[in-house]
């Protein structure tokens, strides 16, 4: 199911986002990326998404990058942002936006 | 859509208290799994601390072909859901127990899961539990008004596919309120935005079996426990969870307990 741009660009991370890390570049602006899901590694072609794409953001080997996958095609992931060689902006990028309310009637 | 029943905040009040119950009855069922011990043992014991603090077990007498007969489900290794207690059936060490329970508390429902390892796990085991745990609790993450029970199932079945596991199809999370299983259905796969939306005041109950092989299921002749067809371990977890205006919140929050039980 084509997603319009609109859904795209709304704030809501719907889609599974994923840590990874560029193990090797491949031609037409693929990636191989091994991504890593509590422990378990799991390697997939990446490509760059259109923004990243728009904005001249680099991917290199060795990078840390999100990647967003679906459960229909495991072997391909769509890269979102490049948190270059730095841990510490990827988990930032991987942060769940703790909504949720402290007790305070119960 | 009118099937959605949305909770009043004096609703959401009375279910907020029940969850609370079950969890407390949970966690003492929980203590009192070790290898040796009998699944009718812990079925009683569930009975009991039901009775003690004045709510009725849910899953007893639920409809089916025969109507359910136990107080809980304890749910060992490859079967998966609704097992049974059957008498002489034990738990021993490096079992994966799946711990089902539900209660009825001034007319509302609670139902949530956990999976517990005994003793030292099996490293495949292991990695199962780990991640159906993960797995389950990333799809709560989605559960914000305005996402779809789709959005719910699709991070729940990537995350599993992506670590090798599978989740189960034919059966799915629900609403709970003065029903057991209310609408909307909640699969745990399926594509991101499809499904129902989530409104603010829903009660949701997300749950997931995370199997280790094919997601093919027997059902055996007492008509209600069910296996995965080839035999390979299965883990389940499922956590109520309130939606709100602007987040979430797990009613039964056992996301801190261990996932294994130590023996020694």
């Amino acid at each position: 199911m084509a997603q319009s741009k609109k859904d795209n660009a709304s704030q809501k991370e719907i889609k599974v986002r994923v840590a990874g890390t560029v193990i090797q570049t491949g031609q037409n602006t693929k990636y191989l990326i091994e991504i890593d899901v509590q422990g378990i590694k799991h390697k997939l072609i990446g490509y760059i998404s259109g923004r990243m794409r728009q904005n001249y953001i680099k991917v290199a080997e060795g990078d840390k990058v999100v990647v967003e996958v679906s459960p229909y095609d495991l072997s391909i992931g769509r890269i979102v942002y490049n948190a270059k060689k730095d841990p510490a902006r990827l988990a930032a990028q991987l942060a769940v936006r703790e909504t949720e309310p402290e007790d305070k009637e119960v | 859509m009118s099937r959605k029943s949305l909770k009043t905040a004096a609703e959401l009040e009375i279910i907020r208290e029940a969850s609370a119950i079950s969890v407390d009855i949970l966690s003492q069922i929980r203590a009192a799994v070790r290898p040796g011990v009998a699944v009718t043992d812990l079925d009683e014991l569930a009975g009991e601390l039901c009775e003690k603090q004045g709510v009725k077990p849910a899953f007893k007498g639920v409809a089916g072909k025969v109507p359910f007969p136990g107080n809980m489900c304890v749910c060992i290794n490859d079967v998966i859901l609704h097992a049974v207690p059957k008498p002489g059936q034990t738990i021993a060490t490096g079992d994966l127990v799946k711990l089902d329970f539900g209660i009825i508390h001034k007319g509302f429902y609670t139902d949530h899961c956990v999976t517990v390892g005994v003793g030292k796990l099996e490293s495949e085991d292991e990695k199962l539990i780990k991640i159906g745990k993960f797995a389950v609790e990333s799809g709560v993450q989605k559960a914000l008004a305005g996402n779809y029970t789709g959005d719910i199932g699709n991070t729940i079945e990537t995350i599993a596919k992506l670590s090798g596991f599978d989740v189960l199809k034919e059966y799915v999370g629900h609403a709970i309120g003065r029903n057991l299983h209310e609408w909307p259905q909640i699969p745990a796969y399926g594509e991101v935005k499809t499904g129902d939306r989530l409104e603010p005041g829903m009660v949701l109950c997300i749950e997931a079996q995370l199997v280790a092989g094919d997601d093919s299921v027997v059902i055996e002749n007492d008509s209600w426990t069910i296996r995965t067809r080839d035999g390979k371990n299965a883990v389940m977890f499922e956590y109520m969870v309130e939606v709100q205006e602007d987040g979430y919140r797990v009613l039964t929050d056992t996301r801190e307990w261990p996932l294994i039980i130590d023996t020694n």
